[in-house]
């Protein structure tokens, strides 16, 4: 993964980089007690600039549709509400159209089990699987005595 | 005519380096004849795989995608797939699809080269399992195949290495299997458990559908070709055949390649043998039209192309209340073949087989459960993704698909590759008996779930990017009018082709096919071996 955008690369505003900061924090919030940070926390910007760079004229279109929604129905922009408002908001969005930031959500939780804090966190060390590989549990073989006690079940055929 | 300049003539031109061009490679090299082999592809460098990155779950939906479609890479030739409602899967490098194969290696059984006589539908082959297990057991010893001895549903045979773990996922299903008392056993698999021949045993990255970047899987790369190059056989990869030529006299006289500059290039031979699998075998032969051949070659009986099998595929999770590892050999743990043999009551012929895989990453399992709506945003994502990471496993069914004609690779008419050849397009539904089939497998593939205790199961199939069994395109038989090559792999109609891959398959069985492919490649090779003094009569 590439490390952080040059800001004056940055294809959103400020405002529109706080939209989506805060709706980062509502798809996955922090969880202090499993030592999980939210996905505002991993670098799901530089994640989509290398994966998908297509998509950020269709995100902005979407988050100014969650701030315009905020303002009116609160006055004020969407990084500017309460939590339980931003899930409101935000529900109301994706009830109407069950697309509407689905894109994002999945990439950011993509980009963010591939943080090295959400790993350790969930039990795995924060690497690739290759080269090193997993210790593997090997099981009881000794299960198929009773398939081996039933005896052969292939078909017969002449030939 | 080609451009380029012609090569010099080479005893045996192999079209295709993947499973079956690879056994039959390495098999013939001991002729000490001139071989050489030509592939579209490349060798694929084990450090590229992507299980070496953090990003390597999603690497199966970019550049590693087992569809072409997505891949696009420039080995690559499109495929039509619309009008099927699975699509097609592949991968063009030296090793060809064993690159992302799951490595699961169960072999067919002998009633699917009897269903004519056993069952009356579709047709028998024209040689039977007893005349490929010695190429079965010549397989598993080349490749290194690991396994438990003597499982009850084939005849005897020993696996030249002890079996995958089976690990809990392996246990729990185990167990379930047991209390039904239904037939389960631990995967043959192409997986290296102990070091084997030079190559270093499986660490159990879990990654195998990607690519093993340790070498322990059996890839046709990794396994076949370093044996069959030192023993003398030529391989030119990044080299795309057009077509194939033959002489006045009707005989193959060898085939027009584009080089990886794009020249083109005729490469004179001796005798033809092709191994493109079931869509590029057909594509290649439909693409080879000449005065004599003018539906292509070696198709007088019409059916270069036809009777395509692609193998309907369900899935059932389950997802458990307790932990489960998930570490080991990602698609292969055990299978059970409890419903494999026929059972009209059932109300469908032939039967399927149960392959148990282990769970998905971390990535892949939240993904899957954003999509579907089952993992939420807000607080109680966490909550949500614990039940579900660690504690789901998978049962594959892959049903038996029966011969049809209309389910058909032809060449599209307007879709071409880079370098201008028509790409193949492809017409296939599944038929009543695959449909019923495959509601029975996903019926009694969530009841066992049930039993070994999982709290919840989701279903579904067929599913469409499942493509990866490629099967009947140039069926072997006796008859030159019902069938494409003779029970020895030689064209009918052209008495130095061959065809090698699994579109010689009269039938498909119900299980993955590339132990059979080998085998059936390893017999060919064979019979062309015992031949030679008058293999052209």
């Amino acid at each position: 993964m590439s490390e952080t955008l040059i800001s004056s690369d940055f294809p959103l505003s400020p405002a529109m980089r706080r939209t989506l900061d805060t709706v980062l924090e509502i798809i996955v919030p922090a969880d202090p007690e499993r030592g999980l940070p939210s996905a505002r926390d991993v670098n799901v910007v530089a994640y989509l600039a290398e994966h998908s760079a297509g998509y950020w004229g269709e995100l902005e279109r979407q988050l100014q549709l969650l701030d315009a929604s905020a303002r009116r129905q609160f006055a004020v922009p969407f990084a500017e509400l309460t939590p339980d408002e931003r899930m409101r908001v935000a529900h109301q969005l994706r009830s109407a159209d069950p697309t509407f930031l689905r894109r994002l959500a999945l990439e950011a939780i993509t980009c963010y089990y591939q943080d090295d804090r959400v790993m350790l966190a969930i039990g795995l060390e924060p690497r690739p699987p290759a080269p090193k590989g997993h210790e593997a549990y090997t099981g009881d073989f000794s299960l198929v005595n009773p398939v081996v006690a039933r005896g052969s079940i292939w078909r017969r055929t002449d030939n | 005519m080609a451009n380029g300049r012609t090569g010099d003539k080479v005893d045996m031109l192999i079209i295709g380096a993947g499973a079956s061009g690879a056994a039959v490679a390495w098999s013939l090299a001991e002729t000490r004849m001139q071989i050489l082999c030509i592939e579209q592809g490349d060798w694929v460098n084990p450090a590229n795989y992507p299980s070496t990155g953090r990003d390597w779950e999603m690497s199966n939906q970019r550049e590693w995608a087992i569809s072409p479609n997505v891949r696009k890479r420039p080995a690559d030739y499109p495929i039509n797939d619309e009008e099927s409602p699975i699509a097609i899967a592949n991968f063009n490098a030296v090793g060809g699809s064993t690159i992302l194969y799951s490595s699961h290696f169960p072999r067919f059984h002998p009633s699917d080269f009897r269903v004519r006589s056993l069952d009356g539908v579709a047709d028998d082959w024209p040689i039977s399992y007893f005349d490929l297990e010695p190429f079965f057991a010549l397989n598993d010893c080349n490749i290194g195949v690991a396994g438990l001895a003597d499982d009850p549903a084939l005849p005897a045979h020993t696996p030249p290495l002890p079996p995958v773990p089976l690990g809990t996922i392996g246990e729990t299903m185990a167990r379930a299997f047991n209390e039904l008392g239904w037939h389960w056993w631990p995967s043959d698999t192409a997986i290296i458990t102990r070091e084997y021949e030079g190559r270093e045993p499986c660490a159990n990255i879990g990654s195998c559908n990607v690519g093993c970047p340790k070498g322990a899987k059996s890839s046709a790369d990794v396994s076949y070709w370093p044996v069959a190059l030192r023993a003398g056989v030529k391989l030119k990869t990044r080299c795309r055949v057009r077509e194939i030529t033959v002489g006045p006299d009707g005989m193959a006289t060898g085939a027009i390649y584009f080089d990886e500059q794009g020249v083109e290039h005729h490469q004179a031979a001796e005798m033809v043998i092709v191994a493109c699998n079931g869509v590029g075998t057909p594509r290649l032969l439909l693409n080879s039209k000449s005065s004599q051949f003018p539906d292509g070659l070696a198709n007088r009986s019409g059916l270069v192309g036809k009777n395509l099998m692609l193998h309907p595929w369900g899935n059932v999770q389950g997802i458990f209340e307790q932990p489960l590892d998930r570490f080991g050999p990602e698609g292969s743990c055990m299978l059970s073949q409890q419903f494999y043999e026929t059972d009209k009551a059932r109300g469908f012929v032939r039967g399927y087989n149960m392959q148990i895989t282990r769970g998905r990453g971390p990535v892949l399992t939240a993904r899957a459960a954003l999509w579907r709506g089952e993992l939420p945003w807000g607080t109680d994502h966490h909550k949500v993704f614990e039940r579900l990471y660690n504690h789901s496993i998978y049962l594959g069914i892959c049903v038996e698909d029966l011969p049809e004609e209309i389910n058909a690779v032809t060449l599209d008419p307007r879709l071409k590759d880079a370098h201008g050849i028509p790409a193949p397009k492809i017409n296939y539904r599944l038929s009543e008996n695959s449909r019923r089939m495959l509601a029975h497998g996903l019926e009694q593939g969530s009841h066992v779930m049930r039993v070994a205790g999982a709290i919840r199961t989701e279903s579904v199939g067929p599913i469409r990017m499942a493509g990866w069994h490629l099967l009947g395109t140039a069926r072997m038989g006796n008859d030159p009018q019902r069938s494409v090559v003779n029970s020895w792999g030689r064209s009918h109609d052209v008495k130095n082709l061959f065809v090698v891959d699994g579109s010689v398959f009269v039938t498909s069985g119900g299980v993955n096919p590339t132990t059979t492919i080998q085998a059936v490649a390893l017999y060919i090779a064979d019979q062309i071996k015992q031949r030679l003094a008058n293999l052209f009569d």
